[in-house]
């Protein structure tokens, strides 16, 4: 899942626009969005907020927590709290992206704002981190990751859970050649006790390794 | 204005459209089908395309919901033929369209992925399964079949017909699998008590919302009923 | 759809792996297999000999076969001290063996010791930070690609991380939002163009001629 991708996915987050024309409600497959009355505020998609915007046909009204106040506080707790903290919008990175590039004017402060967000994001990014070194450092292949949004996990993503896989492999030939002493040279399945439906055919050394 | 009185023709209320052509469709199918919204088909679409995407092994096709979805983005597409095309109505009636195609087509490519590189592994599982339970959809199942035979009598025809038959590699051998183990973002849908999430049977409960990195053979039962979700 | 490095049949990496020498101690005397032994004097291997192997025929003999003794490279031996004291990060683990990892997962059920299943789990841990580290900082389009310091592993993962950088980067400065051609269409106008060029060599077009190269 690339940038794109998750920003195509948090592009589905409801925001409000003033548009300045009026029409019926759409009856979209994703569900009904209007009606439009010209100056008066209504909530749309934000793919479509970001079309309309465009085409000057409105004016995109920021989401209440892209305020400076409260912005510095959460970067503030964010600094604190050993834990990841739950931001005001599940995809507040692709949401604060999209708006300020389309609608920088519609902004106050935006280009404070995007320092604090992009700092928000960094601290957390910069914990994950953190995290990951202290969770990996204590033999675990499993964790908890709340409060991490989409964009966060990209971050790390392939590479913590593709290193994972590899260090879990190595874990299981390990132990499994410990655990084998006593039978040395037999065909045992090597690991394969934690790995239930790989082929379990009567397995040469090498076909089992395999499945690892 | 020569569409003035489109809007009307072009409520597409979806609930209804779509009810009518399940009945059409499934007419012997019970109920609970039939009362299936157009945006309820589209969620459990785009799931179905996350977790599709994040999986390591080919997960349960979704058939149904995909050709409700087609016959509902087609349906659509008949009724916009009456409006101008710069009309503001269209064109964010066919961004949308654009969207879930988008989905779909992803969504299928995935599975078109895995099923080539896994074809033999994916063909064998299901062989095993009850014919409610199968991952392939007919479609793909065909696809399978065709493209494990082709790749084959491909390799006989270059290869093996010239090595000596204890050369030529056991069948099963060569046979790719996915990785299981492989660690994957979870978020949990609901409160499910007492997962396995290590070797050492170590047990977590999960709490609805939460999120996790975990080996996906622990949490592969949860994803196929819908408990967590892939992310 | 990007996939991890998972070893099976078909994959060339395993290949590679699999491809390399083992040395091993011959334990019987074995008839007329002397040409196994460059400096063997006579047809038949003594035993007591050393003798490299291929990774592809030991594996598939039994960790106690009669024939041969699997001699554990002394890479791994090496490694064992910086592991214990947790200074992996420095290691030159490409220099060492560029599939230090995979040949080390091989190995393992022919070290009596039992101690290379441990130190590749146990490097790889240790140097995860590291790999993080390093593929947030370096950006795709600079070559620095440190290959002597990272195996086969690492550096599928490290390409992998300054990927992901990459996307990351271009997607805040919203350059991610052009549609690319795809490559097979890339490599097809390329190929258009080439076929073009050598069409009209007789006009010389200084341009074109170049793009031919």
């Amino acid at each position: 899942m690339d940038p794109t991708t998750i920003e195509f996915i948090g592009e589905k987050c409801m925001i409000s626009i003033i548009p300045n024309f009026s029409s019926e409600p759409l009856h979209l497959i994703y569900g009904s969005v209007g009606p439009f009355r010209a100056g008066f505020p209504v909530f749309v998609p934000l793919w479509l907020a970001t079309h309309l915007r465009k085409q000057q046909k409105c004016r995109i009204v920021p989401p209440e927590w892209m305020d400076m106040d409260i912005l510095e506080e959460i970067k503030e707790e964010e600094k604190r709290s050993k834990f990841f903290t739950k931001m005001p919008s599940e995809h507040y990175m692709v949401v604060a992206q999209l708006v300020m590039s389309t609608a920088p004017d519609d902004v106050p402060r935006c280009e404070e704002l995007r320092t604090v967000i992009k700092d928000i994001f960094d601290t957390r990014e910069a914990k994950l981190r953190t995290s990951i070194d202290a969770f990996i450092k204590g033999e675990g292949t499993y964790a908890k990751l709340d409060n991490l949004t989409l964009l966060e996990i990209h971050s790390v993503r392939p590479i913590l859970p593709w290193s994972l896989d590899h260090i879990s492999r190595y874990q299981r030939v390990a132990t499994a050649s410990q655990r084998d002493t006593s039978m040395l040279g037999l065909n045992t399945t090597v690991g394969s006790s934690t790995v239930p439906g790989s082929s379990a055919t009567p397995a040469s050394l090498s076909n089992s390794l395999y499945t690892q | 204005m020569s569409d003035t009185e489109t809007p009307a023709e072009l409520n597409l209320s979806t609930e209804p459209d779509l009810a009518h052509a399940v009945e059409e469709e499934e007419e012997e199918d019970d109920d609970d089908m039939e009362q299936i919204t157009a945006q309820k088909v589209l969620e459990i679409l785009e799931t179905a395309w996350i977790n599709e995407t994040n999986a390591p092994e080919l997960l349960q096709h979704q058939s149904d919901m995909l050709e409700l979805m087609i016959s509902q983005v087609s349906h659509m597409e008949e009724q916009m033929r009456d409006l101008d095309k710069n009309d503001f109505r269209a064109v964010v009636h066919s961004m949308e369209l654009e969207r879930i195609r988008y989905i779909m087509a992803s969504y299928l490519r995935c599975r078109l992925q895995k099923i080539e590189t896994f074809t033999q592994y994916i063909i064998n599982q299901d062989a095993a399964r009850e014919p409610d339970d199968k991952r392939l959809s007919p479609e793909e199942a065909k696809f399978a079949q065709e493209l494990s035979q082709n790749v084959d009598e491909y390799f006989h025809k270059v290869a093996t017909q010239y090595m000596p038959n204890q050369q030529r590699g056991e069948a099963e051998q060569r046979i790719i699998t996915p990785n299981l183990m492989s660690h994957v973002f979870l978020k949990a849908n609901v409160a499910v008590p007492a997962v396995i999430v290590g070797v050492d049977d170590e047990e977590v409960d999960l709490a609805p919302g939460s999120q996790h990195i975990i080996p996906y053979q622990l949490v592969a039962d949860l994803i196929q009923t819908n408990k967590a979700q892939l992310i | 759809m990007a996939v991890n490095y998972f070893p099976h049949y078909y994959s060339i990496e395993d290949i590679f792996v699999t491809h390399e020498k083992v040395e091993c101690k011959v334990n019987t005397k074995l008839q007329r297999m002397g040409f196994l032994d460059a400096g063997s004097e006579t047809d038949h291997l003594e035993p007591g000999r050393t003798v490299n192997l291929p990774l592809w025929y030991i594996k598939e003999l039994k960790v106690s076969n009669a024939y041969f003794t699997v001699c554990v490279p002394e890479i791994y031996k090496n490694v064992h001290k910086a592991v214990c004291e947790a200074e992996t990060t420095h290691i030159e683990l490409g220099r060492l063996h560029p599939y230090f990892y995979e040949f080390g997962r091989y190995l393992t059920p022919y070290d009596s010791n039992h101690v290379i299943g441990r130190i590749i789990f146990e490097t790889l841990r240790q140097r995860v930070r590291y790999l993080l580290d390093i593929s947030k900082n370096d950006v795709q389009s600079r070559s620095s690609k440190p290959e002597h310091r990272l195996d086969n592993i690492e550096a599928n993962l490290h390409v992998a991380g300054t990927k992901t950088n990459t996307q990351y980067i271009n997607w805040l400065q919203m350059c991610s939002n052009k549609i690319c051609i795809s490559q097979l269409v890339e490599e097809h106008q390329k190929k258009r163009k080439r076929a073009d060029c050598s069409d009209d060599e007789n006009d010389s077009h200084p341009a074109s001629k170049r793009a031919t190269l």
